[in-house]
């Protein structure tokens, strides 16, 4: 048997299959697993206790609710366009499961260490609003269309203080690739030289994945649910889980940027392994965006956008000339 | 009406309809929307939906078999509609109603008027977006209910004043149980100020929306909180006192400008007043019986009628009484302050976004069912 | 200069919100899990209306006299009555009342001349059909004997 492992691991296309189902397994358990904490942390802020009836702690809720999901009626409005109303709920969903692939969960661990891995990622992510702008349009509903509409010009205006700050940690590293940007922070993470770029970041993080405050498309005491509001079943149960696993996907990204991926603090590793580090790191940032959802109102839309404009992206732009200046006098 | 009977054409305006069926309408109100784009050209409310007919069973029952119904018409200050109706029959009766039972009814009143702005903060807060305070506000809510519930035996729609007093005496364990959530819901004014009102998200989204200003309040009859945010102190537990409100030593929280913030901070405001209005009546609450001697079993006023204002949770309320001598009314009328306060978003509606508007609607705090009865 | 200090003091209005409710993470809930635990009612809860047992007879005093009947605005209670001949007293044999229309509003509470309706403290009383709502008093009464 181990024999069969490493042949199949040794071998190059061997090790990418293996890599591919591991990735969808643990992509479908952390959205599984996501929803819980969701559920669970949102319930004890508001004093009372999440879904505790099905398994333990209720930690099987989700599947249970999956499968009710899949057995509702697959409902298509009549005049709705059916060629975009089939697709935008894989559309949203298939890039999503690719960033998976570049992510360094430890030294030996990132699927396919691409030298370009940080343009994969964020080239992949954002296919996410053309998605949501098809089922919006496609579901021949005022509700939807309003809320595609928002949703397309949020994502444009929090992509460019996002990628600023980005830029910044790679003018550092002078890299690109994931596993190179976690070894250049193995004696101090690289929050603590880039406050700003680090904040600015998590910021529109936040808004990239429609979460509260940012999450005016989907928006429930306003316009019904929003660019949603016509897919039933499994669609509707796709673009949830896409939803969470875009959210695992920007803190993973966030963790190997400014929180040091795999290594401990100041590069003491305290014994524990590499994965486990990131995990850690990785959910906490998750706990963080929730912890967000259930405290701060909605952002009126100008407002959001006019705080992308007018307060992220002058600080992200002062904070990579003042990165540059410094790199270029040391 | 216009809106909906021009002739169909080709326009940049659409039209949107906040429907009966939506989370944020607080009933089944329908307003009709002609947007451009996202911002408002003009408003057009349509209510109905809901309608009972309260004013109509009240021909058909007699005074004492009306009690269970002003308690319905608006849920959330059922006990002080149904001590405005009581006050009403006795001021047409001209009974005269002993000092304790006057006492007991306006704490609980003032009570009954804590909890429905508690209610409202909370779901103002979750039209905005923020989920949470709705929880808090139910939780420090549940101890009133159950303070309520110990004496009247309901939790919302009470039955306990009567004609000539109260149903029920308190005792020691109601007076202490209040004095303790008095003491509690002080404690937590500064978390709601650290959680919402010093929130900067919230700031923006409150300030200088919604102005109602002097003008068109007066125009629509808006009174309570909107009518005291827009500057004008009027209240009628102060310009026409009725109970024991002449006593009791109380001020009358007012805005400045009539925007949403205004509106918000008169109701926090107000639930303060109240808990001092509550202290006081607890420390002079006097001895003696509950209910007056020498009312008769077969309530049938003198012929003639009554105007009777007081203060509900959401503006002037008032019963107007018209009798003709028997024991069943000849009219009742009842005056509803979300009727009027619900007009003036036809003019304060149309420039503003669609977002805002789900923040005014729920600054002005109608009750849907009180407007159709 | 006003722009920076904006920022900050917004900022920091945020972290105060986030306090807040990080606080109430840990503390304990509030709620009840309501099929396993139940409450207490207050003894002045408004339930469905019963026959109030006397001490001195261990019996209700119910003559039947119809006064609830005609007093209650929603209609809900319809009861007969059969003169006992022997000891020429009228006593009940069937009340029923149709809860699902009662407003609880305790007019025949406080107008029975016998004094002997009370509120009981009932409140598990959803069930199937509607014609559950309708609750025969006099059989209640017996069971509550045992």
């Amino acid at each position: 048997m181990a024999g069969v492992m490493e042949h199949v691991l040794g071998n190059e296309v061997g090790r990418l299959i293996v890599g591919l189902i591991v990735v969808l397994i643990f992509s479908q358990l952390n959205a599984l697993f996501l929803v819980w904490l969701e559920r669970k942390v949102a319930g004890h802020i508001q004093l009372r206790i999440g879904p505790k009836e099905v398994g333990p702690f209720g930690l099987l809720q989700t599947i249970v609710d999956g499968l009710k999901l899949v057995g509702k009626e697959l409902i298509t409005p009549k005049r709705a366009d059916k060629i975009l109303f089939i697709i935008a709920p894989v559309l949203v969903f298939v890039p999503v499961l690719v960033p998976f692939i570049v992510l360094p969960f430890s030294k030996s661990l990132p699927l396919n260490d691409m030298n370009v891995g940080l343009l994969v990622i964020f080239s992949f992510s954002t296919i996410n609003v053309l998605a949501i702008l098809i089922g919006g349009w496609g579901s021949n509903n005022k509700y939807a269309l309003l809320g595609a509409i928002r949703s397309v010009a949020q994502n444009i205006a929090y992509e460019i203080p996002l990628l600023l700050s980005v830029l910044s940690v790679v003018l550092m590293t002078k890299t690109l690739q994931m596993s190179k940007i976690v070894e250049a922070q193995s004696s101090y993470w690289f929050f603590l030289v880039q406050p700003i770029a680090a904040l600015t970041y998590f910021i529109c993080a936040t808004a990239e994945t429609n979460r509260a405050p940012f999450d005016i498309p989907e928006a429930e005491s306003e316009l019904v649910a929003g660019f949603h509001t016509e897919f039933s079943g499994m669609r509707f149960g796709l673009f949830f889980l896409a939803e969470y696993t875009n959210v695992f996907v920007v803190c993973a990204v966030a963790t190997t940027l400014f929180l040091g991926g795999w290594t401990g603090p100041f590069g003491y590793s305290l014994g524990i392994p590499g994965i486990i580090w990131f995990l850690a790191k990785t959910y906490l940032l998750v706990f963080v965006i929730m912890w967000f959802r259930w405290t701060f109102p909605r952002l009126r839309f100008d407002q959001l956008i006019s705080f992308s404009w007018k307060v992220l992206i002058p600080l992200a732009l002062a904070n990579l000339i003042i990165t540059a200046g410094v790199i270029k006098l040391i | 009406m216009a809106m909906i009977n021009s002739e169909p054409e080709v326009t940049r305006e659409y039209f949107l309809n906040l429907g009966p069926q939506h989370p944020s309408t607080h009933g089944v109100l329908r307003v009709l929307l002609k947007l451009d784009g996202e911002y408002i050209v003009e408003a057009d409310p349509i209510i109905g939906y809901g309608h009972r007919g309260h004013e109509k069973m009240a021909e058909n029952r007699t005074y004492k078999q009306f009690m269970p119904n002003p308690s319905r018409v608006d849920y959330l200050s059922g006990f002080i509609y149904n001590h405005g109706y009581v006050l009403a029959v006795e001021k047409l009766m001209g009974l005269e109603v002993p000092e304790r039972a006057k006492y007991i009814r306006v704490i609980c009143s003032e009570l009954n008027r804590i909890s429905s702005h508690l209610l409202w903060f909370g779901t103002f807060l979750m039209d905005l977006g923020a989920f949470t305070p709705f929880l808090y506000c139910f939780d420090d809510r549940e101890v009133i209910l159950d303070l309520l519930d110990s004496i009247t035996g309901s939790r919302l729609t009470y039955c306990y004043c009567r004609i000539g007093g109260v149903a029920k005496d308190i005792d020691d364990q109601f007076i202490e149980g209040t004095l303790s959530f008095i003491k509690r819901l002080r404690s937590r004014w500064t978390d709601y100020h650290n959680l919402v009102t010093k929130n900067v998200i919230f700031i923006h989204r409150v300030k200088d929306i919604g102005l109602i200003t002097k003008d068109i309040a007066l125009k629509y009859g808006v009174t309570g909180p909107n009518l005291r945010g827009c500057g004008v102190p009027y209240d009628i537990r102060k310009a026409e006192p009725y109970e024991i409100y002449d006593e009791l030593d109380f001020e009358i929280p007012v805005g400045e400008k009539g925007d949403i913030w205004d509106r918000y901070m008169v109701r926090l405001n107000e639930m303060e007043q109240s808990c001092r209005i509550i202290e006081q009546a607890i420390k002079k609450l006097p001895r003696g019986p509950i209910k007056a001697s020498g009312v008769p079993v077969k309530i049938a006023p003198p012929k003639g009628e009554v105007y009777f204002p007081f203060e509900s949770a959401r503006g002037e309320a008032a019963f107007y009484i018209v009798s003709d001598g028997t024991e069943y009314p000849y009219r009742i009328r009842i005056r509803v302050p979300s009727f009027s306060n619900l007009q003036a978003l036809i003019e304060v509606l149309p420039g503003t976004l669609v977002a805002d508007t789900i923040a005014i609607l729920g600054s002005i705090d109608i009750v849907v069912p009180e407007i159709d009865r | 200069m006003g722009y920076f200090k904006d920022i900050l003091v917004g900022g920091w209005s945020l972290v105060k919100g986030l306090e807040v409710t990080i606080k109430r993470l840990y503390r304990p809930v509030v709620t009840l899990q309501y099929p396993r635990h139940k409450i207490e009612m207050s003894p002045s809860y408004r339930g469905h209306i019963e026959l109030k047992r006397f001490p001195d007879t261990g019996s209700h005093y119910c003559v039947a006299c119809g006064t609830c009947m005609r007093v209650c605005p929603s209609g809900v209670i319809k009861l007969q009555g059969e003169k006992d001949k022997a000891l020429d007293v009228k006593r009940v044999v069937h009340y029923y009342i149709d809860f699902s229309h009662c407003s609880l509003c305790g007019l025949c509470v406080e107008s029975c001349p016998m004094q002997t309706l009370e509120f009981s403290t009932e409140y598990e009383l959803a069930d199937e059909s509607r014609w559950d709502g309708v609750i025969d008093l006099v059989k209640y009464f017996e069971e509550s004997a045992r």
